[in-house]
C-alpha cells in the first residue's frame, strides 16, 4: 500500500472547488417547511411538558412560595439562593450526596466490570446468567427498595443469615452509622446490571486483532487486561459512570422508602432535603432554589468526571 | 420534483391535522367513557379524600357508606384514599392547582393552618342547625375548633396506652392484674421484663412509638402530659414543651434507650400497625405503648398473642393522662363548590350507626358518646380499653404552623434518645426554632 505524502502548499490535479453558500431553491425551501411542520408537534410539546415547567421552576425559585397560603408566589430575587447557601441543612445533604454517589460508584463500576468480563466468555448458559444479572435492572426502584426494606428489617433475611452464623442482629437501616451504606449496599446491586450490559458491548466491541496481537506478543491475560483492554474501555467507562453520577445524585425514590432521609438525617441527600422543603415545611421557592443549585452540582460532577477519565484514557 | 417536495408538505401538514383530530377524538372517547362511568355530570359530583389505606376501611366506605348516602342524596360521591405519608403533598399540590376536593380527611395536627390561610370554611352555622342532643354527643368535637370556631369534624378518636404480655409478666414475678400505675411502676417493671444477652439487649422490656421522629415526639407527649406539662400555653402563642416538667419527662423517656440502664430498642422500627410483626407478638418487647389501629392489627393478625396482651390505663406522674385525643376528622375545602352536600355526607357520616361502623372498620375510640354504653363496642378488646381512656387523652394544640413546629421538636427529641444531645438543650434549641417559625407566619 503506498501513502502519497505532499508538502503543504502544494498541489497536484484540479483546484478544490471553492464551496458555496447553497441556494435557496424553492425545492429546499418547501423540504425546510415540511421539517419545521413535522418537528412542531415534538417541539411544542417538549416545551410543554420540560421546558415551560423548568422555566417555571427557575422563577419559583427567585421567590417565596407557600402552596397552602392563598397569595400566591411573592418574588424575592435570590434571597432563597442565599437562604439556602446559609443552611447547614444543605451542605449536610450535599455531603450525604456525594457520598452516596461516589460510594455506590465504586462499588458498581468495577464489580460491574468484573461481570462483564466474566459472561464475556463463551460457556453453556451464559445467555442465562446474562439475563439473571441484568434482572435488577428492569425491577422498579420503588419495589426493589420494598424487597431490600424486608431484608434488611430486624426479622429480615440478612439478620437470619447472621443469626445462623452465630452473630447478633443489625440494624441496617435504624443505626445511623449503618442507614447509609445499607444503602449504597442496595443502589450498587440496583446499577450492577445495567453497568454490566454496557462494559459487555464494550468489551465486544474490542477488535480481535489487537488481542491476537496481544497474544502473539507474549501478553498473559492480566497484561492483555491492563494495557489493551481497559484503555480502550475508558470511554465507556467515562459513559457509565457519568450517567450513574448522573441519576445517583437524584436519588429519591428508595430512599424515601427505606429510611425517608434518617435516622438522624444520616440519610437526607439532596433530594430528600428537597421534598422536605417542599412538602413538609411548605417553602417550595426554596426548595426550588435547591433543585437548581443541584443542577448545577450534577453538571459540575458529570464535567469534572468526563474531564479527568478523558485525560487518563489519553495518558 | 417541486411538485413532489409541495406535496411532501402537505402530506406533512394533512398528517399532523388528522394526528390532531384523531388526538381530540380519541380524548373524547375517553373522555365519554370516564363520564359513562358516572351516573351525573362533574357538577354534582362530590369529591372525598379520605386519609389511609386500611382495606377494611376502603371496603366499608366503598361498599356500605357511599352507597347508602347516593342512595339517599342523589348525589354522585368519589372518593379517593390517600396514604397517610404523601396526604399533605397531594393537598398542597392540589391547593396550589385549584383542585382540592370538596371534602378531606386529615388529622387535627393540621387543622389550624389550613383554617388561618383560609382553605377551609367554618362549620358551626351547620352545626346550628343540628339537634343539641346530637351536637352534645359528639365527644371530640372541641378538640376540632380554632379561634372558638368548629373547622374539622373529627370521625374518631385515638390514645396511646400501655400494652403487656401477660405471659411474660407471670415469667417475670410480676402481677399481671397489676400492670404499671406511675413512672415509678414503669420503670420497676421494664427493669424486670429486659432479657440482655451480654451488653445487648435481646427483649426490650419496654418500647414506644418510634416509627420516625413524629411518633417519637408523640411518646414524649404522653410523659410531657403525665409531668403537668404541655406543648404550648393556651393562647397557642409560645410552646411550652421546654418547661421543666417538659425536660422531666424527655429525660424520663430517654432513659429508657440511653445509658448503661437503658431497656428499650427499636428506634426507627416501624411497629405501628406492625400486626403479627410486632415487637409485642414476636417476643421482643414484653410491654409497649401502643395506638388503638397497632392493637387492632394484633388481634386480626396474631389472635393467639393477642389473647396474652393486656392495657393498662393511663400511667401517672402528676397527672394521669396519654397523648391522643380527636383522631382524623374530615373538612370541607373553602374553595368546593357543593358545601352543603359536603355537610350532608359528614353529617351522614358521623349519624350513630355508621360512626360506630366507621370504628368498627378502623378502631379507635367512637365520634359519638352515646356509643361508649354499646354492647357490641364494649365486647371489643381493642376498642374498650381506649374509650374508657377517652377522657385522659390530651392531643396536638391547635396552632396554625405545628406541623411544622413538631417537625423542629420530633428531630430534636430523636437526637435525645440516641444519645447525641441532653434534653434541656434539645427542648430549649426546638422551642428557639418554634418561635422562629411562628414568628414567619
Amino acid at each position: 500500500m503506498v501513502t502519497e505524502t505532499r508538502p503543504p502548499g502544494t498541489s497536484s490535479g484540479p483546484e478544490p472547488v471553492t464551496a458555496r453558500r447553497p441556494s435557496r431553491s424553492p425545492l429546499r425551501s418547501a423540504q425546510r417547511r415540511a421539517g419545521w411542520i413535522l418537528v412542531l408537534p415534538a417541539a411544542l410539546a417538549l416545551s410543554l411538558v420540560t421546558i415551560v415547567p423548568i422555566g417555571y421552576g427557575f422563577y419559583l425559585s427567585l421567590t417565596s412560595y407557600n402552596p397552602v397560603e392563598r397569595g400566591g408566589p411573592r418574588f424575592h430575587g435570590l434571597d432563597g439562593y442565599l437562604a439556602v447557601l446559609q443552611s447547614g441543612e444543605f451542605w449536610h445533604a450535599i455531603w450525604i450526596t456525594v457520598q452516596y454517589a461516589s460510594g455506590t460508584l465504586i462499588l458498581a463500576v468495577p464489580a460491574a466490570l468484573a461481570l462483564a468480563l466474566l459472561v464475556n466468555g463463551r460457556f453453556p448458559g451464559v445467555a442465562l446468567f446474562r439475563a439473571v444479572l441484568y434482572l435488577p435492572r428492569v425491577v422498579p426502584l420503588v419495589a426493589v427498595s420494598m424487597i431490600w426494606l424486608w431484608l434488611y428489617s430486624h426479622d429480615g433475611l440478612f439478620n437470619y443469615l447472621l443469626d445462623l452464623v452465630g452473630l447478633p442482629p443489625v440494624d441496617f437501616l435504624t443505626d445511623e452509622d449503618t442507614a447509609l451504606p445499607s444503602l449504597i449496599a442496595m443502589r450498587a446491586w440496583k446499577a450492577l446490571g445495567g453497568s454490566m450490559i454496557i462494559f459487555l458491548a464494550g468489551l465486544q466491541a474490542v477488535p480481535a486483532s489487537l488481542l491476537e496481537a496481544a497474544a502473539v506478543d507474549g501478553c498473559g491475560r492480566w497484561r492483555t487486561l491492563r494495557h489493551v483492554i481497559l484503555p480502550l474501555l475508558v470511554p465507556i467507562t467515562t459513559y457509565v459512570v457519568v450517567v450513574d453520577l448522573i441519576y445517583l445524585a437524584q436519588s429519591f425514590s428508595e430512599i424515601y422508602v427505606l429510611t425517608s432521609g434518617g435516622p438522624l438525617s444520616s440519610t437526607t441527600v439532596l433530594n430528600m432535603l428537597i421534598y422536605n422543603e417542599a412538602f413538609e415545611h411548605y417553602r417550595l421557592g426554596n426548595a426550588s432554589a435547591m433543585a437548581f443549585l443541584l443542577f448545577c452540582l450534577i453538571f459540575g460532577l458529570a464535567y469534572l468526571s468526563i474531564r479527568s477519565m478523558a485525560r487518563g484514557g489519553r495518558r | 420534483m417541486i411538485t413532489k417536495s409541495r406535496g411532501a408538505s402537505r402530506l406533512a401538514a394533512g398528517l399532523i391535522a388528522v394526528m390532531m383530530l384523531s388526538a381530540c377524538g380519541g380524548g373524547g372517547d375517553t373522555a365519554g367513557s370516564g363520564g359513562s362511568g358516572g351516573s351525573g355530570d362533574g357538577a354534582s359530583t362530590l369529591r372525598v379524600w379520605f386519609p389511609g389505606n386500611l382495606a377494611e376501611e376502603i371496603s366499608w366506605v366503598n361498599e356500605k357508606l357511599v352507597p347508602a348516602f347516593e342512595a339517599e342524596h342523589k348525589v354522585d360521591v368519589q372518593v379517593e384514599f390517600v396514604d397517610w405519608a404523601n396526604l399533605a403533598t397531594r393537598l398542597s399540590t392540589a391547593f396550589a392547582g385549584g383542585t382540592a376536593p370538596d371534602i378531606f380527611g386529615h388529622g387535627n395536627a393540621a387543622a389550624a393552618g389550613y383554617a388561618a390561610n383560609n382553605r377551609v370554611i367554618a362549620l358551626d352555622d351547620y352545626l346550628a342547625k343540628m339537634p343539641d342532643s346530637d351536637v352534645k354527643d359528639l365527644t371530640f368535637l372541641d378538640q376540632g375548633k380554632v379561634g372558638g370556631k368548629q373547622v374539622i369534624m373529627p370521625l374518631r378518636g385515638f390514645g396511646h396506652l400501655l400494652a403487656y404480655r401477660t405471659d411474660l409478666f407471670q415469667e417475670a414475678g410480676l402481677d399481671p392484674a397489676s400492670p404499671p400505675a406511675t413512672w415509678q411502676d414503669l420503670r420497676a417493671a421494664a427493669d424486670k421484663l429486659v432479657v440482655r444477652d451480654g451488653d445487648r439487649i435481646t427483649r426490650s422490656g419496654v418500647i414506644f412509638p418510634a416509627d420516625d421522629p413524629t411518633s417519637m415526639s408523640q411518646a414524649f407527649g404522653s410523659f410531657l402530659f403525665q409531668a403537668g406539662g404541655s406543648f404550648a400555653d393556651e393562647s397557642g402563642t409560645t410552646v411550652t414543651w421546654n418547661s421543666d416538667a417538659g425536660k422531666r419527662a424527655l429525660d424520663f423517656l430517654a432513659s429508657f434507650y440511653t445509658g448503661p440502664k437503658a431497656v428499650s430498642t427499636g428506634l426507627g422500627e416501624a411497629t405501628s400497625g406492625a400486626g403479627a410483626q410486632h415487637p409485642l407478638v414476636t417476643g421482643r418487647a414484653a410491654m409497649a405503648v401502643i395506638d388503638e389501629a397497632t392493637l387492632k392489627s394484633i388481634h386480626e393478625q396474631a389472635p393467639d398473642a393477642a389473647a396474652k396482651i393486656k392495657l393498662a390505663p393511663p400511667l401517672k406522674d402528676t397527672t394521669a393522662a396519654s397523648f391522643g385525643g380527636a383522631g382524623n376528622g374530615l373538612f370541607i375545602s373553602a374553595d368546593s363548590g357543593h358545601k352543603d352536600q359536603a355537610w350532608q355526607f359528614i353529617e351522614f357520616l358521623l349519624k350513630p350507626a355508621n360512626a360506630k361502623a366507621y370504628v368498627q372498620a378502623v378502631g379507635g375510640i367512637p365520634a359519638r358518646a352515646s356509643l361508649a354504653t354499646d354492647p357490641e363496642l364494649a365486647a371489643q378488646q381493642y376498642i374498650k380499653p381506649y374509650m374508657d381512656a377517652a377522657a385522659q387523652f390530651r392531643g396536638n394544640p391547635n396552632i396554625a404552623t405545628w406541623t411544622q413546629q413538631r417537625e423542629a421538636l420530633a428531630k430534636e427529641i430523636e437526637a435525645v434518645l440516641r444519645g447525641k444531645t441532653p434534653a434541656a438543650e434539645a427542648l430549649d434549641r426546638a422551642a428557639t426554632e418554634a418561635a422562629a417559625l411562628a414568628k414567619q407566619n
